[in-house]
């Protein structure tokens, strides 16, 4: 069949027409029936944090420290027939540790790692009677939030005990691995997503999750959408793998260092990594009431949309046994980050200029390094006295491409959920650098792709 | 009549519809600043100078409407200084501290301006709202203490605070201003003089107060090919 492809391929340039923003290098056998479309992405960034909270300094503020990051990656794309197509990818990302530490020579140059990308099987079956289906297996991305651009997409970029959230600059979606049906009505105005995925980022990994998402139109002027994810669902180390010590996903560690409370009726129960999201969201298109303003507004230009999202429904009581630190999840407002935005007018200079602010009013700071690094279980950090936690973060992103979209330059400004990564991977960023009222930081980045 | 005359003019701006490619404009200039916080009444105020670097957009809605958006950073805060008598009935000590508020914005602006022709150019009035985000709140303070009766000057002590944890993320105003644009074929040379009213406290932990500016905004604006 590879024979059959080499030799008889013909090569097609297909330019897409207006909506699309990439031209497509396809290759088709000559039987027709397996279509090959290659393409290649890139990145070059650069940055400074201007202010913000070192991650393993004893005086926790810094400043002016610079920052790049190198990517690249390159994935086929397998059309077999009508329904199949396969997806492989693979990309490798450059980056240079914070911080730089004398005893560790692995942190002073650029380290490169291999990182999986997109490889997945798609089954689609589109304008059928009862709308269009998808349906993918394996490593993908996934985004429910269209018009998030920093902030929000929560869902799959957060854990829920202790509530941590993760942000990259300009890539504002997740990478889950597992099953994914898709399934559209009304000419794509209503759709709902159903996931049964294994985690990858947040312990315990290899844990399985259960997700389901709803999202309609009305028209170009409202969207809403709403979603509800069984976290940690089914754990795979169960209490028969560490006899007596619970599963990993709710383990029973007594003591000061332990995981039980006391609930209202006095019985001693364990915090879990276990939890429910729940997320809710809307965006709004004024557009549609403005004459003439397709020709002057670029099509991002002018909506407004607000994401809120419950990290863990279960409130956890204020009381600890083992005469501990004494930690707490009893308010939703602790877990609920709320995020909004705005995309500016930019005319079609811009692709986007937009602006978001995300408010989340959590006692403890977004870090993961007691669970990562030291008892592997669901309590937050103790807080650091030296650090006053700022419930607000912004992001202003302005983006252009050009080249029909082959090339693109992207400007940050932001106190988001950023880290900068370690090639000393005791010190890895658990924790996010910018916490308090003041700290921010600034990147721009140029991105390529075919 | 007077109806009449309004609707005239409504129509008269409104009618020629031109939407024409939109301009890009790049400047900067300056900033003098003040507040209206106060948490000391024998403080004497002064505005503190500053700067604007601006970067935005301008479409054009009619002929003589056009619309603006886009970014700048600029300096807010003011100066003040106060003396005060620490001494006691042996003598008197007079102490001297001049502070220096210094705050740095990314300020966001979302204009209505006319233009009207006149001579080489035109005139603009422009108006809207601003928002702008905090990036930097420090308050620089130097205390110079005098002993009158022995004429000793002590050492000046100095100090920093950090303001950013006391203040807004975000403040919320007005701009409006007049200016003047020379056009050179399809780019233009502009002066914007505008003032921002605060209307929001700028302080989310301290004296009430807005923020106040004068800005003098130079530029170069050219027009960008859909």
């Amino acid at each position: 069949m590879i024979k059959i492809l080499l030799i008889g391929c013909c090569l097609s340039m297909v330019f897409a027409g207006p909506g699309f923003s990439q031209s497509k290098l396809e290759l088709t056998s000559p039987d027709g029936t397996l279509k090959l479309r290659p393409h290649g992405y890139g990145y070059f960034r650069i940055g400074q944090i201007v202010r913000g909270i070192g991650v393993i300094s004893e005086t926790p503020v810094v400043e002016g420290v610079y920052t790049e990051e190198a990517y690249g990656g390159l994935s086929m794309e397998f059309d077999y027939k009508e329904h199949l197509t396969l997806h492989m990818g693979v990309d490798v990302k450059m980056y240079f540790s914070y911080p730089q530490e004398i005893n560790f020579f692995v942190t002073k140059y650029a380290r490169e790692d291999v990182l999986l990308g997109p490889t997945y099987a798609n089954f689609s079956y589109q304008k059928t009677r009862l709308g269009d289906f998808n349906f993918s297996l394996g490593y993908f991305g996934f985004k429910y939030n269209p018009d998030a651009k920093n902030l929000g997409e929560f869902m799959f970029r957060s854990a829920t005990y202790p509530a941590y959230i993760i942000t990259y600059m300009d890539y504002p979606e997740a990478k889950l691995l597992g099953l994914h049906f898709c399934h559209e009505l009304f000419d794509h105005h209503l759709k709902q997503d159903l996931l049964f995925t294994t985690e990858t980022t947040f312990y315990p990994t290899q844990d399985w999750s259960l997700s389901y998402l709803l999202s309609g139109s009305i028209g170009k002027f409202l969207e809403l959408g709403a979603g509800v994810s069984l976290s940690h669902l089914l754990s795979v180390y169960n209490d028969e793998f560490d006899p007596g010590m619970g599963s990993l996903t709710d383990p029973k560690v007594d003591g000061d260092n332990g995981n039980q409370y006391i609930d209202k009726n006095g019985d001693t129960l364990y915090y879990t990594f276990r939890g429910n999201k729940v997320m809710a969201r809307l965006s709004v298109d004024p557009k549609v009431f403005i004459p003439g303003a397709k020709s002057l507004f670029g099509e991002s230009d002018l909506k407004l949309y607000v994401e809120a999202l419950v990290i863990g429904t279960k409130s956890y009581p204020d009381t600890r046994l083992g005469g501990g630190e004494q930690y707490s999840y009893d308010n939703w407002l602790e877990k609920m980050p709320v995020t909004f935005g705005f995309n500016l007018p930019a005319f079609k200079i811009l692709d986007v200029f937009n602006v978001e602010f995300e408010w989340w009013d959590s006692k403890y700071i977004n870090n993961y390094y007691n669970v990562y690094m030291t008892t592997s279980l669901p309590n937050p950090d103790k807080l650091n006295p030296k650090v006053t936690r700022s419930p607000w973060k912004w992001s202003v992103l302005a983006k252009k491409s050009f080249y029909d979209g082959h090339f693109g330059i992207i400007a940050q400004a932001a106190r988001d959920h950023m880290r900068l990564p370690s090639a000393n991977y005791q010190h890895s960023p658990t924790q996010e650098m910018l916490i308090e009222a003041g700290d921010w930081w600034w990147s721009f980045k140029t991105s390529f792709s075919f | 009549m007077n109806s009449i005359c309004k609707v005239a003019v409504i129509v008269w701006i409104l009618s020629v519809t031109v939407f024409s490619d939109p301009s890009l404009y790049v400047g900067g200039g300056l900033n003098i600043s003040s507040t209206t916080a106060t948490d000391s009444l024998s403080a004497t105020k002064s505005p503190r100078k500053g700067f604007n670097v601006a970067f935005g957009f301008e479409q054009s809605l009619t002929k003589y409407i056009s619309l603006i958006s886009g970014f700048s950073v600029e300096t807010r805060g003011e100066k003040t200084k106060s003396t005060t008598d620490i001494g006691d009935a042996t003598g008197s000590i007079i102490s001297v501290i001049e502070s220096d508020i210094n705050l740095l914005y990314l300020q966001i602006p979302v204009f209505a301006q006319c233009n009207l022709p006149l001579g080489p150019g035109k005139i603009n009035l422009f108006a809207g709202p601003e928002m702008g985000i905090l990036l930097v709140g420090k308050l620089q303070s130097v205390d110079n203490t005098t002993i009158p009766s022995t004429g000793i000057a002590l050492p000046a002590v100095y100090d920093t605070l950090d303001l950013a944890k006391k203040m807004k993320l975000a403040d919320g105003g007005i701009s409006f201003g007049i200016g003047y644009e020379i056009t050179v074929g399809k780019s233009a040379f502009f002066l914007r003089p505008s003032y921002y009213l605060g209307l929001t406290d700028y302080f989310a932990d301290g004296p009430k107060g807005g923020l106040r500016n004068i800005k003098l905004l130079a530029g170069y604006k050219f027009t960008f090919t859909k």
